[in-house]
């Protein structure tokens, strides 16, 4: 008992994260005795490279969850994204263009959500789900449901060149986690965004602009949809309409499972990171290893399942009364 | 504390549990590659020089092969039918089957190419629903030097094996020329394309050589109309309803559709609007929703016939070309897999009543 006092003195609320640690431990080992072409780099450059349109997305949305918010139309916004990429490239335009456009066309969704949630102040849930079939029909309507191919190769290159020996995507993640850790750690915007989720009231009492803080997460979060629509059309050369379309609920397990509330107030980018990795290693081990896609499911719902159990009850959930 | 611990043994249980589960497949995947697992250290010692030794095409065909399918999707019959036919195919000959779920979603079928590309595989069968992405997954399997074979929807330049979708289509036409010949005096009101865009123009000449095969025959066609209805049973039964509504005195409708689902939906929908034998409906694919009603009625509806293709015959037709390419160094470009129209005259002897071949899949 000791031992695990002095543990906890020493993490603090750093346990959730070693949950996680635990989780991805055990999956890399469990992992590398079903196939041996597990433990390869190649693989690993593999696993960051397809976990990066997660990632990338999971930044803001722990923005998002801290500040007591939710989005889960996500998924609908790298779809509009990417299809709004492959149209801008087939006209023949400039790489740096398709980007702009993409990125235009993410802070564009995002701050669909924004107006709706800030200025007409609706539920978040109900407006990002309105908005999530909205953006899924833009998608289809652009380009009347079909995919349209990329084959501008300097573009292809953001989502699967590599740049000395690592993927582009790669690297772009981890620039992402950085910044948004930065953000979240050494900002006046970042710890206002933890403020507004512990208590919006205290927050607007204190002289924080709650709304308009809000309106900006939901246009940063616009943005990085950008950016996972670009990672993910780049990758797959294609604008595809019904792409991403479990993507929500990937980012949100990453986010939860990396230890952000969803009540608000408590989460971290470095969690999150945690989070998208042991998803990523999950889907890629299972594959490598033959599992079937119902396996795969059940599979990562009970992961993330048994990791926030664990938390909670070493949160003290089964003393509390309710 | 005690129940503190107790939970503790239950999430770690339902870990296990999990696990457990994802080793399960494994050994199903294991069992299904056959007599390897019995001589597990030499599968292990196989794959890995596999990962080394790449098998050369033309010098024989090696002991052991590790081939990968990237499978479209196990949502419906027809891809667990593909999946039993490779299981069965790969054991019988003593291989290792990687299997991916591409899940119908290019996005995922990109992934999960990189992910074959890196376990192994000597030889890789791809089902991407999506034609789009056919060059990006091409260039993962040859930056990696391994074969890769598109199966039913074309993949760039990859060699093909599968469904000759304009040949299947024209087929469809024929028969349905005929059929028209006999019972609709040659001429129809509508021809009805029931098509799936996404899966790209190649795909839907399954339903659009079906006109050009009614041209040919001479049949006087009304107007040609295309719906496209997501692959979805339910959307396809909607959107035909109103067809319907917008049409009531069509009488003569040729549907073709590009598998089952929208043919259960326009059934679905004549059924409901009590104009069942206004339509008459020749469809791709056959599963259960073709064969049971046709064993049901008698063969007396409205749903004439489906043009089968056999996945579950998919991985012994794949597997002997692969054979054939280790053996003679040639892998064809074009590789057509055996068609067959089912109508009530023939169900019999290919799909005999009570054994059919998705039955051992469900």
């Amino acid at each position: 008992m000791k031992g695990i006092d002095s543990l906890k003195e020493k993490f603090g609320d750093k346990s959730s994260l070693l949950t996680v640690v635990g989780v991805l431990v055990v999956e890399i080992v469990f992992f590398s005795f079903g196939n041996p072409n597990f433990l390869k780099i190649n693989n690993f450059l593999s696993i960051g490279l397809y976990a990066a349109i997660v990632g990338c997305i999971s930044c803001s949305v722990t923005f998002i969850n801290i500040s007591g918010m939710i989005d889960i139309s996500v998924g609908s916004q790298i779809a509009v994204v990417g299809m709004v990429a492959a149209l801008v490239s087939l006209k023949g335009n400039h790489w740096l263009v398709v980007v702009l456009a993409a990125l235009f066309a993410g802070m564009l969704c995002g701050a669909l959500n924004g107006f709706f949630i800030t200025v007409l102040k609706l539920n978040a849930f109900i407006t990002s789900i309105a908005t999530m079939q909205m953006l899924r029909g833009v998608a289809y309507l652009v380009s009347d449901g079909m995919s349209i191919t990329i084959t501008d190769t300097a573009y292809k290159f953001i989502g699967r060149g590599y740049v000395g020996g690592i993927p582009m995507s790669l690297l772009i993640m981890a620039i992402s986690f950085i910044v948004f850790h930065l953000i979240s750690q050494y900002t006046v915007f970042g710890r206002n965004i933890y403020l507004i989720g512990g208590n919006p009231q205290a927050s607007f009492l204190s002289g924080i602009k709650v709304n308009r803080l809000r309106f900006q997460i939901y246009l940063l979060n616009g943005l990085m949809a950008g950016v996972s629509g670009i990672l993910m059309s780049a990758q797959t050369g294609a604008g595809i309409p019904a792409a991403a379309a479990n993507y929500n609920m990937t980012a949100l397990s990453a986010v939860i499972l990396g230890g952000a509330a969803l009540t608000g107030g408590k989460g971290t980018i470095f969690g999150t990171f945690l989070g998208s990795m042991v998803i990523a290693v999950l889907q890629n081990g299972m594959t490598m290893n033959s599992v079937g896609s119902y396996w795969q499911d059940i599979i990562i719902g009970a992961v993330l399942v048994v990791s926030i159990s664990i938390d909670a009850i070493k949160g003290g959930s089964l003393k509390r009364k309710l | 504390m005690k129940k503190k611990h107790l939970c503790v043994l239950l999430c770690v249980a339902l870990v296990v549990a999990a696990m457990a589960g994802c080793s399960g497949q494994e050994t199903t995947s294991d069992t299904s590659t056959a007599a390897e697992t019995t001589a597990s250290d030499a599968e292990n010692t196989d794959s890995e020089e596999a990962s080394t030794e790449k098998p050369v095409p033309g010098e024989g065909v090696p002991e052991h092969l590790n081939i990968g399918l990237g499978n479209i999707h196990e949502r419906a019959a027809f891809g667990k039918l593909v999946k039993m036919g490779f299981e069965e195919a790969t054991a019988a000959r003593g291989w290792t089957l990687t299997y991916a779920d591409n899940n119908a979603d290019g996005a995922t079928a990109v992934a999960n190419a990189e992910i074959l590309a890196n376990a192994g595989c000597d030889f890789v069968v791809e089902l991407s629903q999506d034609e789009t992405v056919g060059e990006t997954i091409v260039d993962i399997f040859e930056e990696a030097d391994i074969p890769v074979l598109a199966v039913d929807i074309p993949l760039a330049d990859a060699p093909f094996f599968g469904v000759n979708s304009p040949k299947m289509g024209y087929m469809n036409g024929e028969y349905a020329a005929a059929y028209i010949k006999e019972h609709w005096d040659n001429q129809v009101d509508y021809v009805v394309l029931m098509t799936q865009i996404a899966s790209g123009d190649t795909v839907n000449e399954r339903c659009r050589s079906a006109v050009d095969a009614l041209e040919d025959a001479g049949v006087e066609i009304g107007e040609v109309v295309e719906i496209e209805p997501q692959g979805d049973t339910a959307i396809a039964q909607s959107m035909f309803a109103s067809f319907l509504t917008a049409h009531p005195d069509s009488h003569k409708i040729a549907i073709f559709t590009i598998n089952e689902n929208p043919a259960t939906g326009a059934m679905a929908a004549a059924e409901t609007a009590d104009r069942l034998w206004d339509i008459r409906i020749f469809s791709v694919g056959v599963g259960d929703q073709f064969v049971t009603p046709m064993y049901e009625s008698q063969g007396n509806q409205p749903w004439i016939s489906s043009n089968a293709a056999f996945a579950e015959t998919y991985g012994e037709q794949v597997c002997t070309l692969i054979e054939n390419y280790y053996e003679t160094g040639v892998l064809e470009q074009q590789n057509d897999g055996f068609l067959a129209i089912i109508d009530w005259s023939n169900i019999q002897e290919y799909y005999p009543e009570g054994e059919y071949p998705w039955l051992k899949v469900q």
